[in-house]
């Protein structure tokens, strides 16, 4: 892992080569080792190992990119030369606002776990023939992936600004068939293999497959259902995406945009972004060293703020809340550490308060249909469950649904007490169950 | 280097190994209203070592090839693959496959890195300009994407393989913000536009400065163009929304790995399974499927595949019967069918999964204009928007920027936020007439995601027109 002190140089020699008004150099990477099986078996093992640094030069502003995964003195001298010759050839960024000066940062503590590095390729293949046994002594098939690894971000400036965060992961994601063709899922996240339960999360997703069996159609309509913690975060992702960043609302794309301070979801909705919560941790600062700072984007329903960067806070003449990523961020600013407040009752309460509607493990391959609404199409997937009179009664085909996400969020009847955090693309989310009502099905597999 | 590590992982007791060395640069252009938004240059070199010891796979990388660090990744490689032995199932069997030594290169007659930077900012201004010349039009972009790959493949059963490719993409779009939500018309295509593994000479020809205002035009005039009607009717396809369909509903489960399962916990698996080999009825006479590696300038061609095995062609859907998976060395025995050559890595730091090349919807035999005189009613959809489909590829739905009515065999007006969905045999079997080649194109995919950890393969799909019945429209919007 490239450490505080080589990470300090690499960036200081950077800086130093550089000749423009004002340098910026962001170093990240880390290493990967994860263990894919299927089919009861190990397919496909890999230790992945690169980083990369970026070093953004600013004559006044005029600005260049260049980046490289190498590190000697002459490819960093190269990059920065590469970035000054773009800068000085091209038109001025009127976005482009001087960087900050040094910070304190609130790092998290207990994010790097020597053991988890240190997992051996057999004992990893061991932990997952742990994982494989169980399904394999029930007739069904394993597939997954069992990863560890280390990451580190550190970002400095010719301002004076150093920071750097190093912490590892681990997670497993894991989905059980049965000979008929059901399938359950199950995933987990932490810091540390520790924080991962592959015994649990392996009885679980075992336990959703057979519980699939000899699933049943369900005509189109609409439902109330329960949409599991893997459910509710990735529709939750998809809002945060085209809603909660400072670009889509300057830009007016959001459908935030204009309606800071208006109730628009139920009064039981409560979405923040915090970097500390979670079972595993984010990043404290962003991609151009500022604090990340905790933001509440609704509360009890209304809308309260958005995310912003250094470039988007000038633009809205408000504070900037350190959520920008590389330079230059075509996407704009947005939340990586989202929280869905929980709510008082546990999941099979909300199962048993269901008079006829179904039970959603996870949601599948969305897109988003219309930005503005929002809304978004899907489909579930690997264990979609009926629920009659309180209870789960058996299983449906794969679904796909419509829904206006903005609205969802208002039709919101409960929200369990239990959280789960998810991670995907860079992102964590960390959401209780959902009971929404007349969740819009709109076809569904064969 | 590469025989060095080859040797060493031998020594270490593989009985089979290949290496990448992989040298590349890219550059991506963006300009959005008037604003240079950014000009990003990376540099990427490393190895990878694919191990294969009694009949499991490791895999290592590493960006550093000192011989010291190279070593480093040999010994992970190795004690990978032994880990992973412990866990195997029935083991690994490669099929045979004659060692290659070549090179190939794709066409490149002016390297997009030797183009001054302001010659292309110029053009990326110019179609700013026009476009936000636009009343209506709230944002303009215009992209320039390239990218440069030098690889040299080496394994121990003796292929020496040298592959250059260069790729250029180019595109523009104008977002229009109002009482329709946000409507974006994108040119040539959506997705950062058309993408070729050419030089410069590809960016030039794309007519971008050209059709910025009409592209500009139809984003505004979507604002207040009628909803699309929901209900059922006949549906023409076209552009990268015939290859987005195609790519979905027949590039990806049709590709040997999913099928057999490896692919379950993340992409998923497919319908198509090994039994209705031969058997299934895909769609219509009209519909053939091809997979082609070998077409000249097209973003998902090459040599020779990240196994050594020559880049091919052949049929996956013959007149509307499935008649051939997309394989690999691996995979192929299985089923004791040929390895056709579609093992391709993003990048010497993964290993390579199946993967697409160019997969085609042959051309028919009737021409766009009769295709369209042809339909009393229907919809014209092109320019992808919106795209989703299920995990073992049965129900998908699509949208697209724009659609246009079909009446009584003429265009006849935009409607917006066109959408439609079905399940795949239905709906290409439903599929009663395809467009000649005179309106045949290949479209580049850039962004194609697969495998764990996640990987991005540039593929492409030849396409013209395509016209499918009773399918269902609206979706989402009839509320």
């Amino acid at each position: 892992m490239i450490s505080e002190q080589l990470a300090r140089k690499i960036a200081d020699e950077a800086i130093r080569a550089s000749k423009a008004d004002e340098t910026l150099v962001l170093l990240a990477g880390g290493k990967s080792a994860l263990t894919r099986f299927a089919t009861n078996h190990i397919h496909q093992n890999v230790l992945q190992k690169d980083y990369f640094v970026q070093v953004v030069t600013a004559f006044g502003k005029n600005v260049g990119v260049a980046s490289s995964n190498l590190f000697d003195r002459g490819e960093l001298e190269r990059i920065v030369d590469v970035a000054s010759t773009v800068a000085q050839r091209q038109k001025e960024d009127p976005l482009w606002e001087p960087l900050s000066g040094p910070f304190r940062y609130e790092l998290p503590t207990h994010v790097y776990d020597e053991d988890t590095m240190a997992k051996a390729p057999e004992a990893k293949a061991e932990a997952v023939r742990g994982i494989i046994e169980p399904c394999k002594a029930a007739g069904c098939t394993a597939a997954g992936a069992y990863t560890n690894g280390d990451q580190v971000v550190a970002v400095a400036n010719s301002h004076g600004l150093f920071a750097y965060h190093a912490w590892t992961s681990a997670e497993l994601t894991l989905t059980v068939m049965t000979p008929e063709g059901s399938s359950g899922w199950a995933e987990g996240y932490g810091n540390s293999l520790e924080q991962v339960d592959t015994k649990a999360l392996t009885a679980r997703a075992l336990e959703k497959a057979v519980l699939a069996r000899n699933p049943v159609s369900l005509e189109p309509g609409k439902y109330d259902v329960i949409l599991e913690p893997s459910a509710a975060a990735t529709l939750l992702r998809y809002l945060s995406i085209v809603g909660f960043g400072g670009l889509a609302y300057n830009e007016g794309r959001s459908f935030l945009s204009g309606k800071l301070g208006e109730r628009l979801m139920g009064e039981n909705v409560t979405i923040r972004d915090d970097y500390q919560s979670g079972s595993i941790k984010g990043l404290p600062f962003d991609y151009e060293g500022h604090p990340r700072a905790s933001v509440t984007l609704i509360e009890r329903g209304v809308a309260k703020a958005v995310v912003h960067s250094r470039r988007t806070s000038g633009a809205a003449k408000t504070e900037n809340t350190g959520h920008a990523l590389p330079y230059p961020s075509t996407y704009g600013p947005i939340p990586l550490n989202l929280v869905l407040e929980p709510g008082t009752i546990s999941r099979d309460e909300q199962i048993s308060r269901v008079k006829r509607g179904l039970l959603i493990t996870r949601s599948w391959y969305e897109s988003i249909v219309d930005p503005k609404t929002p809304s978004l199409t899907g489909m579930t997937r690997d264990g979609t469950y009926l629920i009659e009179d309180g209870k789960v009664v058996g299983a449906v085909k794969n679904l796909r649904y419509n829904e206006d996400l903005r609205d969802l969020f208002s039709r919101v009847e409960s929200l369990s007490s239990e959280t789960e955090t998810t991670s995907d693309w860079g992102a964590t989310i960390t959401t209780p169950a959902l009971h929404v009502r007349d969740f819009n099905v709109t076809g569904s597999t064969k | 280097m590469a025989q060095y590590a080859i040797d060493m992982a031998k020594d270490l007791g593989a009985t089979y190994v290949d290496v990448r060395l992989i040298r590349s640069r890219q550059q991506s252009i963006d300009v959005k209203n008037g604003r240079l938004e950014g000009v990003t240059n990376r540099y990427g070199n490393g190895i990878g070592i694919r191990a294969y010891i009694d009949g499991a796979w490791g895999f290592a990388g590493n960006p550093d090839l000192k011989l010291k660090k190279v070593e480093v990744a040999v010994r992970r490689a190795v004690l990978i693959a032994k880990a992973s032995a412990r866990v195997k199932g029935e083991g690994v069997r490669l099929a045979p496959v004659e060692p290659a030594k070549g090179s190939w290169a794709s066409p490149c007659a002016e390297s997009p890195f030797d183009v001054p930077l302001e010659e292309k900012l110029d053009i990326l201004f110019r179609c700013n300009e026009l476009m936000m010349g636009v009343e209506g039009v709230a944002i303009a972009k215009a992209t320039m994407d390239f990218r440069e790959e030098n690889k040299l493949f080496v394994s121990s059963e003796g292929s020496v393989i040298r592959q250059r490719t260069v790729q250029s993409g180019a595109g523009t779009s104008a977002t229009t913000v109002g009482a329709s939500g946000v409507q974006t018309r994108s040119f040539p295509y959506s997705f950062r536009g058309q993408f070729e593994n050419r030089g410069f000479e590809h960016v030039r020809r794309l007519g971008l400065v050209e059709n910025a205002e009409r592209v500009a035009r139809e984003a505004v005039e979507l604002q207040t163009a009628p909803q699309c009607e929901s209900g059922i009717t006949t549906v023409i396809l076209g552009g990268n929304q015939l290859a987005l369909q195609i790519h979905e509903s027949c590039g990806h489960p049709t590709e040997l790995d999913r099928a057999l399962g490896t692919e379950i916990n993340f992409a998923g698996g497919t319908f198509m399974q090994p039994e209705l080999l031969g058997n299934l009825k895909y769609g219509s006479e009209k519909v053939t499927i091809t997979y082609d590696a070998t077409i000249e300038g097209a973003l998902g061609s090459y040599g020779w595949d990240d196994e050594g095995v020559a880049g091919q062609r052949f049929t996956i859907i013959d007149r509307g019967r499935f008649v051939e998976y997309q394989t690999s060395r691996e995979t192929a025995p299985i089923l004791g069918v040929r390895a056709n050559g579609t093992m391709r890595a993003d990048g010497w730091n993964n290993l390579p999964l199946i993967r697409m090349a160019t997969v085609s919807l042959e051309p028919g035999d009737v021409s766009y204009e009769d295709l369209i005189a042809g339909t009393d009613d229907g919809l014209l959809l092109m320019d992808n928007r919106s795209w989703s489909i299920d995990d073992m590829r049965v129900n998908f739905q699509f949208g697209t920027e724009l659609g246009w009515r079909i009446k009584k065999g003429k265009l006849a007006g935009m409607v917006k936020n066109p959408t439609y969905t079905g399940t795949t045999t239905e709906f290409w079997n439903s599929c009663d007439a395809v467009a000649d080649r005179a309106s045949w194109k290949v479209i580049g995919i850039p962004n194609c995601g697969k495998g764990q950890p996640s990987q991005t393969a540039r593929v492409s799909h030849g396409a013209s027109f395509a016209r499918f019945r009773n399918v269902k429209v609206g979706v989402g919007y009839d509320k």
